[in-house]
């Protein structure tokens, strides 16, 4: 039994670059059979000139921008149709500017106990060089001092492969009473020149590359600061 | 991570960039229209970083533990069943396998798309949610992929052809 636990999970895609939203009509991937044809409850969607939003099936939200296309599913076994939802719709836009992509995977994690829970936080951020900027905090009584803590921490880790990009690795606090948080991992990939095809090809090769790194790194991570104990 | 004793009174605004992310939790819309955003930009990485992240959605009322996947290409299809040749994508050194399944295993809305050559996701795992217990699950998915468009078949003809006279 691990000290903590994955209670959710999610994977999106992010392309970061020059669209139309209005472009991208739940009846345009119906139309182009990037999905099949259902029933979508119009109430349910965000569909304004600049900003759409409405869930793809099987599942999947989708919000688009003048600057971003992103799309997101929380069912593992939705990830790769999410996949083939953005390769598709690419294939027919490929005139479309496209600066950034980033593959994207998430877990929500959940310490067992309130000691792991300190610990990790310490061990992600040492107290130390806070409590001397801050020397009040030594002054100030038990239940305040226990509120100084890490809510966020982000790391910028170097690709393995030649793409110009990074890794970016995020952890932010959900809940310090019921000992969540988010840990983000971020394939981020620059892109220049023929674009379309360049973040095609980036699907296609680095997602489930993508997926499976950052799902060894969270639990690397996280195995490494439990043991460490 | 010490800090038990607050809550969630640290989601301030004022405190950069944890509190972007909180807010991205409970906020459906983009982080690019974030005012906060705008604030933290002068960070070329935190800018390239929260760009291509998404804003998360909870969606699902269950969750999933995916046990087996397969991609796989539809190669006979016979009255109420098909022949998948199926390629295991969790153990990618493990042969290939033939397997027959009936056209039932597939939502109705996607037995249309039961044809030889058609390419399809299949995952078996457990799903639960708070109200229902943890069941077995099996899912077929086929694979709507990006159809050639006139000019790019006539291209990869026209290149067909220039190798074409080029061996011969």
């Amino acid at each position: 039994m691990t000290r903590w636990q994955t209670t959710d999970n999610n994977a999106s895609i992010v392309l970061i670059g020059e669209f139309t939203p209005e472009q991208f009509h739940p009846m345009w991937f119906i139309h182009n059979k990037i999905v099949g044809e259902w029933e979508y409850m119009k109430e349910e969607h965000m569909l304004l000139p600049e900003f759409m939003q409405f869930d793809l099936p099987p599942g999947c939200k989708t919000t688009i921008t003048t600057n971003n296309f992103s799309i997101q599913t929380s069912l593992e076994s939705d990830f790769l149709t999410m996949k083939d939802i953005v390769a598709a719709s690419l294939q027919q836009c490929s005139n479309l500017s496209i600066k950034q992509i980033g593959i994207n995977y998430t877990e929500t994690l959940h310490i067992d106990s309130l000691n792991d829970w300190r610990f990790l936080g310490k061990q992600l951020a040492p107290h130390e060089n806070w409590q001397k900027a801050a020397p009040y905090i030594a002054n100030l009584d038990e239940e305040k001092q226990l509120s100084l803590g890490l809510t966020g921490l982000q790391m910028q880790l170097p690709r393995q492969d030649d793409l110009s990009g990074y890794i970016y690795a995020q952890i932010n606090v959900i809940s310090p009473r019921e000992r969540t948080f988010l840990f983000n991992v971020n394939h981020h990939f620059e892109i220049h020149g023929e674009q379309v095809a360049k973040v095609q090809r980036i699907l296609e090769g680095h997602w489930d590359s993508s997926i499976r790194s950052a799902k060894e790194l969270i639990n690397c991570m996280m195995a490494n600061f439990m043991e460490s104990e | 991570m010490d800090n038990t004793a607050v809550d969630n009174s640290f989601i301030s605004k004022t405190s950069l960039p944890s509190s972007i992310c909180l807010q991205r939790v409970v906020s459906p819309l983009p982080m690019a229209k974030n005012d906060e955003l705008n604030a933290v930009k002068t960070s070329a990485a935190l800018k390239l970083v929260q760009q291509t992240q998404a804003p998360v959605h909870r969606q699902n009322s269950f969750d999933e533990d995916i046990k087996q996947e397969w991609s796989g290409v539809v190669i006979a299809v016979n009255n109420q069943e098909f022949t998948v040749q199926l390629s295991d994508k969790i153990n990618p050194d493990n042969p290939d396998e033939i397997v027959t399944l009936d056209v039932e295993e597939v939502d109705p809305a996607e037995q249309s798309l039961i044809k030889p050559g058609a390419l399809l996701y299949w995952h078996i795992g457990y799903r639960w949610s708070s109200k229902r217990p943890k069941e077995r699950f099996s899912k077929i998915h086929f694979r709507r992929l990006p159809v050639w468009s006139k000019k790019e078949l006539n291209e990869a003809e026209q290149q067909a052809e220039k190798l074409e006279a080029f061996f011969a």
